[in-house]
């Protein structure tokens, strides 16, 4: 009788801890209509908490942690002065032109260190090929300064490497500043045995500092200062971002100007379509090439116009497919003597190129998957 | 017969202490059960137990009505077209929280309604009237952390 009781007793009380675990709940469907939503109008705070901006606005084409992409360069044409020391728009003589397609792969990360309402840090590193497939060479000049160039060129390709970090810090509701820092390491090496070895003292930093307002949740603008090797070369420029989504959400504007701008179209929340163009550059260190000059530079930049469809694929996996036109704005090679110090020559510096290049318009694509943040 | 009143009690004191760390387990697991706002203030979530696990569904929206349709807003951006007509109030965007340690409720997921996707979230109470709440992807160093605070019906 006492062991029934005993029995009973244990199994009231397993029962009673174990009915809440296996209890169905219907998770997904809406709560609508089962209570009075009216009561959470008129609440009060408990605690206090500040208020800040948000780093993003609605419908922004999406941030990316990690992006690995390919770039292709339809054959494009480069025409080269011989050695000597020319001015920006000086007429070429005795010029030589040489066809090559470029591509390479493109890597990117830009990982969050502190990503919290009232401070967001990430850091970032790229790693950014350019191969050289040369097509065709002029066959009239038996011999010329941009062999050697080419011969440069061909064996190691370009690479881009970088760190980079950038600070968002919201100072209330409305206003934030921004801090970007970039260290660059740039240059015709590579990683196999018979490639140049990179030279640490040649890398290169840039900076910008905006300060900016986000008046609602589909506006956010900023002022600043950059320093910057977009151009090619060294340069400051004054930045303005202006981020916008309209009414109807249906299209909007990215802009960092003057680094780029594009137009946004959003078809839903999964694809969107960007228009516009991307000015793209640095300087590249060329090693072991035997032009006269020691510490030679080439200064590379391009305007990049183009359509960029974004979709998701799947959860947080994006894919971006590129296609547009790249504008040739600098491939001019500079020397920094025996000094290696960069010089600043802005737009006005008198300072001589020791060969000019110019690269005709090329079509070219990009693809790229990209593992999106939330 | 001594034995069996002794062995009763043993299960009465066993159960006792067994209920009083349930107890107090419950208690600081249930903090979390109430209402809060995200830090930009556009919205209020209730956290309410359903079984062991938390949820929290939207209970106020700041801007309630969609300009474009002029009606409450719905739940247009889900993934599964069947829940886009649900209106975004009365919406469960966080889910299948359970009390871990530490003031910590972990396993559970988030719904970003702007663009909707599902993150994994861990909610971490700083004080009793503040929590932070953290969606990330895969691993936490992959996330981002918001603050909201507790309110209080008037």
């Amino acid at each position: 009788m006492v062991l029934k009781s005993l029995g009973k007793l244990i199994l009231f009380l397993f029962l009673s801890f174990s009915v809440p675990i296996y209890a169905q709940i219907d998770t997904t469907k809406s709560q609508e209509g089962e209570e009075d939503y009216s009561i959470y109008e008129n609440v009060e705070s408990e605690g206090k908490i500040r208020v800040y901006c948000n780093p993003k606005i609605f419908d922004l084409s999406p941030n990316r942690f990690i992006s690995v992409g390919y770039d292709y360069i339809v054959k494009s044409n480069l025409e080269s002065t011989q050695k000597g020391a020319y001015l920006n728009g000086d007429q070429f003589n005795n010029p030589r032109t040489t066809s090559f397609v470029n591509h390479g792969l493109r890597i990117n990360a830009n990982l969050p260190v502190i990503s919290k309402a009232k401070i967001l840090w990430q850091i970032g590193g790229a790693y950014n090929k350019i191969n050289f497939n040369e097509t065709q060479k002029d066959p009239n000049l038996a011999s010329h300064d941009q062999d050697e160039l080419m011969r440069s060129l061909n064996q190691s390709g370009l690479t881009n490497s970088n760190l980079n970090t950038t600070v968002f810090k919201p100072l209330n509701e409305k206003r934030f500043i921004i801090f970007q820092g970039m260290g660059e390491l740039n240059g015709n090496f590579g990683f196999s045995k018979n490639s140049n070895s990179p030279n640490l003292n040649t890398i290169k930093t840039s900076m910008s500092a905006l300060y900016g307002k986000r008046p609602h949740d589909r506006l956010q603008w900023a002022v600043g200062l950059t320093r910057t090797y977009r151009g090619g070369e060294l340069n400051y420029f004054p930045v303005i971002m202006y981020n916008y989504t309209s009414v109807n959400r249906k299209w909007g504007t990215e802009i960092l100007f003057p680094g780029r701008a594009s137009y946004r179209r959003k078809f839903n929340s999964r694809s969107i379509l960007l228009a516009g163009y991307e000015l793209e550059g640095s300087s590249y260190r060329l090693y072991n090439t035997n032009f006269i000059n020691k510490n030679i530079e080439l200064r590379r930049s391009e305007l990049r116009l183009r359509l960029d469809y974004q979709r998701q694929l799947k959860g947080f996996v994006w894919v971006s497919i590129q296609a547009g036109m790249r504008y040739n704005v600098n491939y001019n090679i500079d020397s920094l003597g025996n000094s290696n110090k960069d010089f600043f020559r802005g737009f006005v510096g008198t300072q001589k190129y020791v060969m000019l290049n110019n690269l005709s318009l090329a079509p070219y694509f990009n693809v790229s998957l990209n593992l999106v943040s939330p | 017969m001594k034995m069996i009143k002794l062995f009763k009690l043993l299960i009465i004191a066993f159960m006792a202490i067994v209920g009083f760390g349930f107890t107090q387990q419950d208690t600081k697991a249930d903090r979390l059960i109430g209402i809060w706002e995200p830090s930009n203030g556009k919205s209020r979530v209730k956290i309410e137990k359903i079984g062991t696990k938390y949820y929290g569904k939207i209970v106020w929206l700041k801007e309630p009505i969609d300009p474009t349709t002029k009606k409450p807003k719905l739940d247009k951006n889900n993934a599964d077209e069947s829940m886009r007509n649900l209106p975004l109030k009365g919406y469960r965007i966080l889910k299948d929280f359970n009390y871990t340690e530490n003031d910590e409720w972990s396993d559970g997921t988030i719904y970003d309604p702007e663009n909707g996707t599902v993150y994994s979230c861990v909610i971490n109470m700083k004080e009793n009237s503040v929590i932070s709440i953290r969606g990330y992807i895969g691993v936490k160093a992959l996330g981002r952390t918001d603050s909201w605070k507790k309110v209080i019906v008037k």
